[in-house]
């Protein structure tokens, strides 16, 4: 065995399996590999020693983390403060600079040609959103802290980028609450029965706070999400969008469902799904690893697709593989609030593969995208014009 | 569950104070210990990780997982501690002894990683201790005998060595946990 740190990974996962659950006979094998080696026999047998333990947990409660990071928010705040103010002169020499330059070659022309020359970011999206109670009163929210509790009993719990509900219904009525997350913000829901689901920006959704009272666990969605639905074989999960439904019993997948888009486009990570088109009424069942595609039309086509690119957004990246620079652009449009213009139709059939950081400035992307020498990105406010270089 | 895990994640990333409040006390203590015990050199611990943790804090390094911060954190403690050795000539003979080359670890090096990554997540698991058990083994920490701490807690000595023992492999079968141990 190389002494390397993938190794480290591989020898500390094992020695913890081993304290936690029956290993197969290949893991046993491994094992034993692995306490042939004297050191590691050693710090196994140290691992099991609580004497060995108890001093060693006494060394670690030695060092204080608490002041540790108290030294650690005092030095990183002064070295904010520092680097702002460097970049506020450096932004105001760039500035100063220009305007003498503008003054001295074309005395009328105004701020206009500065925006040009400046560089312009376009940040990343936020956790924002929008909640509608039952009784319409509207909350709302940005990283907000809030426990309510809404009509029927049902516990509202909301912190950083995150809401939950907790069942304790009093009422037999069905009580629906409605999330609405804007261009430019994310936000995350756990439904009652601990269902999660990851919504994207410009997405609506309507769900009610308890499922108790139904008899299938039935939500509404206009825009983007993905789902991780808690198993339970008696009480169907529905997700309802203007193009038919997706019924599940406990699996995670992706929908995509923008009116303005034509279609509904149903990504399957893992479990099983059926989607049924309202148009048509037709019925398609999908297996991991397929996507259908609903249109207005009522047609509903399966393809194999690379999960990946509809559903990572969840993990913070976007995949893009051999992508149409239309798709890709579709696909982030809507997070980092801006809007795409294409100088020339064909550029938007011209064909990328690479990857997005969700929480980074879309600039450095479209640089990357830049280098290929295939297209070139004019940014003014939050317009995107692709024109050819 | 492995929500409020990428929450923080997104948090460390994003440079989020209370992100790295939680960073500095489920990691802090277990990084300087691991450096004591490779550089077998006292008072130097503490400075080499808050180096590293401000280092991190400055990167653009972004993470994707608990386990690829963690292993990060060891590895960037591991190669600060060689640095640390290097500056310090007399020291040179335990450089040797840590490091093998490049790429590998010595063999004391490979096998101290992997157990103080194994005792960093049995030590933040001690708060997740039933209350009995916890206060047994806060109070052995701070360095009390058997005896003195059955008559703290006024019960008898064979009490306290069954909440000891109880308390250990509680912990011990809690290493699956160790993907939760930030919710600590």
């Amino acid at each position: 065995m190389i002494r390397n740190w993938q190794n480290i990974d591989k020898v500390v996962d094992l020695l913890k399996k081993e304290q936690t659950e029956k290993l197969t006979d290949g893991e046993m094998d491994q094992l034993k590999e692995y306490l042939s080696r004297e050191n590691i026999s050693n710090i196994h047998s140290q691992i099991n020693d609580n004497e060995y333990l108890a001093k060693r947990f006494k060394e670690y409660s030695s060092f204080s983390h608490k002041s540790a990071f108290n030294d650690f928010a005092n030095k990183v705040r002064k070295e904010k403060r520092k680097s702002l103010f460097i970049r506020i002169t450096q932004v105001a020499a760039v500035i100063a600079i220009l305007f003498t330059a503008t003054t001295v070659i074309v005395n009328n022309k105004k701020k206009d040609n500065l925006a040009v020359v400046k560089k312009e970011i376009i940040a990343p999206g936020k956790n924002i959103a929008r909640l509608t109670l039952a009784d319409g009163k509207k909350i709302e929210l940005n990283n907000t802290t809030f426990n309510i509790q809404e009509q029927g009993g049902a516990i509202i719990k909301s912190d950083s980028g995150k809401i939950s509900y907790s069942h304790t219904p009093k009422t037999k009525d069905i009580v629906y609450n409605e999330l609405y997350i804007p261009r430019g913000g994310e936000y995350f829901l756990i439904l009652s029965d601990g269902t999660k689901v990851w919504l994207n920006s410009d997405t609506r959704i309507k769900y009610p706070v308890s499922f108790s009272n139904a008899n299938k666990r039935e939500v509404f969605i206009e825009g983007e999400a993905y789902f991780d639905v808690t198993k339970n074989k008696k009480k169907e999960f529905v997700v309802n969008t203007y193009l038919g439904k997706v019924k599940v019993l406990g699996t995670g997948f992706g929908v995509k469902s923008f009116k303005d888009n034509g279609e509904v486009l149903t990504t399957l990570v893992d479990g099983k799904v059926r989607f049924e088109g309202s148009v048509s009424g037709k019925k398609k069942v999908l297996k991991p690893g397929q996507q259908s595609v609903a249109d207005k039309a009522g047609n509903i086509a399966v393809r194999k697709v690379n999960v990946e690119e509809f559903t990572s957004w969840k993990d913070g990246l976007h995949v893009f593989k051999d992508s149409r620079l239309e798709d890709i652009m579709n696909n982030v449009e809507r997070w980092y609030n801006i809007s795409v213009f294409y100088k020339n139709p064909s550029l938007r059939n011209i064909e990328f593969t690479g990857n997005l950081k969700r929480y980074e400035n879309i600039n450095e992307f479209l640089e990357l995208l830049e280098v290929t020498d295939e297209v070139k990105f004019i940014i003014k406010g939050n317009a995107v014009t692709v024109v050819k270089p | 569950m492995a929500l409020e895990i990428e929450e923080l994640i997104r948090g460390i990333n994003n440079k989020d104070m209370k992100a790295w409040e939680k960073l500095y006390s489920s990691y802090y203590s277990a990084l300087c210990s691991y450096v004591n015990n490779l550089t077998k050199i006292d008072n130097c611990a503490d400075d080499i990780v808050q180096e590293v943790l401000i280092k991190v804090w400055k990167s653009d390094k972004k993470f994707y997982s608990p386990k690829e911060l963690s292993s990060y954190l060891f590895k960037a403690v591991y190669n600060n501690s060689l640095v640390f050795l290097r500056n310090n000539k007399i020291k040179a003979r335990i450089l040797e002894d840590i490091k093998h080359d490049w790429e590998t670890l010595s063999e004391d090096a490979f096998s101290i990683t992997i157990r103080e990554e194994i005792i960093r997540y049995l030590y933040v698991h001690i708060d997740k201790l039933p209350e009995d058990r916890r206060k047994v083994i806060e109070l052995t920490i701070k360095g009390l005998s058997g005896p003195e701490i059955a008559e703290q807690l006024g019960v008898s000595l064979s009490t306290v060595k069954t909440q000891k023992y109880r308390a250990f492999k509680y912990l011990r079968t809690h290493l699956k946990d160790s993907i939760l141990i930030f919710l600590i």
